[in-house]
């Protein structure tokens, strides 16, 4: 008797784990459900802004090695995918994080300014601790390395109009089996509670979005 | 005895006619005028002043090859006194005396012409050409020193004697054209004189009309904010002689303001820079013990460009030439300088390297490895403008005076330095610097340097044009003066706000 009972318990065990996977895949595969609300992914301005501050800082190097990409960990800016119950979407990116992102980029371009600041004064015969550093230039300048870089150096964000023109779209979406066409594109996609991936059935780039919690 | 008298007399008389010949001999010399150069090309130019129709016969020789004219300093007074750019000529005891804005008072001979060969058809039998028979005696041509409203320049000229008999100078059209601050071209045969404006380089016809084929390598730029103006094979590798003491200079520096060594330190000098200053490549007599100073030696090199100085100093500061040569080396790779930037000695003469295939290398660099090295140098050590700078300076342990060999320091009120350099492989080298002050009060130093001149003349006037290009390309650039009043300057390149932040802090 003990024994059919445990059968029973194992067979049922196994029917439920099955059943939720069954449910789960069904969850996984049901985009109608899941694609609407806002997502996001990040586009990587590193190589842009590095190249514009590096060609600046440039002609002062004189074989100091120093570059903006050794202050920063990658400099992203959210770009946001919005899709609509009624079949359109869009993209867009916001003033803020574009204005956060250039305070990032500008903190370290201060700092790679910093840091080749301190080693021509060291070759000048002049030791100076931040602090320090900071004071000499407010007096030179009337500001700090970043404001003066900021007002002074060419600007090494790309301008907001131009990168809201590259990523700011409207348009619709079909959804037809494992596929969605988004103005015209097809993509296969991959949804569930917390990522979206399009793949671009022709060229092949995916892009991965993480939902963005309203 | 008799025969003892006679010997004697003969050598009396023998005697008596050696002084009287030496007598005559002695008498019946004089030095003449000028009998070293012999000049066998002479040209008639006719010349325009301010666009006039008549023409002006303006004298010319031409040094060593066609086309290369040297004009008559007084045809060319004569032909535009009244201008705004008129001069007048005058010996002032040995040298020559010009004094811009005053009319020419002629001496006589002025504008007129060689009297030349008939140009004859070619022999039609042998076919052979004419030989021309003209012949033009002057001295030997040479940096000679004038004195332009008070102040000395000195520009590579010929003296000799117009067709008056009165004595003349033979200057390159482009120098005198600087030097007058007039325009001068050709158009065709004929020589278009504006007085009405300064001399500007045209760089692009300058170009077009080879300018830079006189010379390996070229470059202009403003070392302040390390703007390139105009380039010439900036990439490839040329000797450059004693334009290596700059690297020199600049090891020199780090090693004094790392603390190894003092400015004022002694130094010993060594058998082997005496053995230097001895051979033919010797510039400053040194003898081996004898106890001088790094600041002293610095001057030595600088200067005059004494190779026994650059090697004293590499000793003292590195232990041996070869050890120093590592840090040149080492300092060239730390600036980002390109591979083809090799230093093998600290003077920059040439050297043979143990190697089967024989090999006598020469220091070189490419024109923008050096642009580089001297933008770190004005950068990190402008006090090298303070001795680059001096005319003359006495080396007392040395019991010498010695000249600066930058022959821009003369002509040019802006320059402050900073190397000539001169092998017969690296050919004449010059790098220049001229403090330059802006519109809006900031001073840039801009250089100009070439390497690869046939002769000095060539290189002075080629620097001397660059140099005055990149001064008015530098002013063109700095725009109308800021109203700024008490106001904060705020520096636009990096390297400018890096050098107000060093000026802060010290």
């Amino acid at each position: 008797m003990k024994k059919v009972i445990v059968r029973i318990v194992i067979v049922l065990v196994i029917l439920l784990l099955l059943s939720a996977g069954v449910f789960a895949a069904l969850q996984f595969f049901r985009p109608g459900k899941k694609l609407p609300g806002t997502w996001t992914m990040n586009v990587d301005l590193t190589d842009e802004v590095v190249k514009t501050a590096d060609d600046w800082l440039g002609n002062a190097i004189l074989g100091n090695k120093v570059s903006l990409r050794d202050h920063t960990d990658g400099l992203l800016l959210p770009v946001y995918f919005e899709i609509a119950e009624d079949g359109t979407c869009s993209t867009y990116i916001r003033q803020e994080d574009y204005d956060a992102l250039a305070d990032e980029s500008y903190t370290a371009f201060a700092d790679a300014m910093n840091e080749l600041l301190t080693m021509r004064l060291k070759d000048a015969g002049v030791e100076a601790d931040a602090a320090k550093l900071d004071e000499y230039v407010k007096n030179a300048v009337g500001s700090d390395t970043a404001e003066y870089l900021k007002a002074n150096a060419p600007s090494i964000m790309p301008e907001y109009e131009n990168v809201f023109m590259i990523y700011s779209k409207e348009g619709t979406y079909m959804i037809e089996k494992e596929t969605i066409t988004i103005d015209g594109t097809v993509y296969d996609y991959l949804v569930n509670d917390t990522t979206l991936m399009l793949h671009d059935v022709t060229t092949g780039e995916n892009k991965v979005y993480a939902r963005v919690n309203e | 005895m008799q025969e003892l008298m006679n010997r004697c007399k003969k050598r009396l008389i023998a005697l008596v006619l050696s002084l009287v010949f030496a007598a005559v001999s002695v008498l019946s010399y004089s030095e003449p005028a000028y009998a070293i150069e012999e000049f066998t090309h002479g040209e008639n130019i006719r010349a325009s002043v301010n666009g006039s129709d008549n023409d002006i016969t303006i004298k010319a020789l031409h040094y060593v090859y066609p086309n290369n004219r040297y004009v008559s300093m007084r045809d060319v007074a004569a032909a535009i006194s009244g201008t705004d750019k008129q001069f007048e000529m005058a010996k002032d005891g040995d040298k020559l005396a010009v004094t811009l804005g005053v009319p020419y008072g002629a001496v006589g001979g002025e504008n007129v012409p060689f009297e030349l060969p008939e140009e004859k058809p070619a022999d039609e039998e042998t076919e052979e050409p004419e030989i021309t028979e003209f012949k033009y005696r002057t001295k030997n041509m040479g940096l000679n020193a004038m004195e332009v409203n008070g102040k000395t320049v000195k520009y590579y000229t010929f003296i000799g004697d117009n067709m008056a008999g009165k004595q003349d100078y033979y200057i390159s059209i482009s120098d005198l054209a600087m030097l007058l601050d007039l325009n001068m071209e050709f158009r065709g045969e004929r020589l278009y004189i504006d007085t009405s404006s300064s001399y500007v380089p045209n760089i692009d016809k300058l170009r077009e009309e080879g300018f830079y084929y006189e010379v390996h390598a070229a470059l202009v730029g403003d070392a302040t904010t390390g703007e390139i103006y105009d380039e010439y094979n900036p990439d490839n590798p040329v000797a450059i002689a004693s334009v290596t003491k700059l690297m020199t200079y600049l090891c020199i520096m780090d090693a004094i303001s790392s603390g190894r060594i003092g400015a004022n330190d002694e130094v010993v000098i060594t058998k082997q820079a005496e053995e230097l200053s001895n051979g033919e490549d010797g510039v400053i007599k040194m003898e081996e013990g004898q106890v001088s100073s790094v600041s002293e030696l610095i001057k030595g090199m600088l200067l005059p460009s004494s190779n026994e100085s650059a090697l004293s100093l590499a000793i003292h500061v590195a232990g041996s030439e070869e050890a120093f040569v590592e840090l040149m080396n080492a300092k060239a790779r730390e600036l980002g300088l390109s591979d083809k930037t090799v230093f093998y000695n600290p003077h920059g003469l040439p050297g043979f390297m143990d190697s089967v295939a024989a090999s006598k290398h020469q220091n070189r660099m490419t024109v923008e490895d050096a642009f580089k090295m001297v933008q770190y140098i004005l950068a990190v050590y402008p006090g090298i403008k303070d001795v680059t700078s001096l005319q003359k300076t006495e080396l007392p342990t040395f019991n010498r005076v010695i000249n600066n060999t930058n022959p821009l320091l003369y002509n040019m009120d802006e320059v402050v330095g900073l190397k000539t350099g001169t092998t017969i492989m690296a050919g004449a080298c010059l790098v220049a610097a001229a403090d330059v002050k802006g519109a809006d009060g900031s001073v840039h130093t801009i250089v100009a340097m070439e390497f690869g001149a046939e002769d000095f003349a060539t290189r002075n006037t080629l620097t001397q044009e660059l140099m005055v290009y990149g001064i008015n390309r530098f002013r063109e650039n700095a725009g109308e003066p800021l109203d700024t009043g008490a106001e904060i300057k705020i520096p636009q390149t990096a390297e400018e706000f890096i050098r107000a932040v060093i000026a802060e802090a010290k």
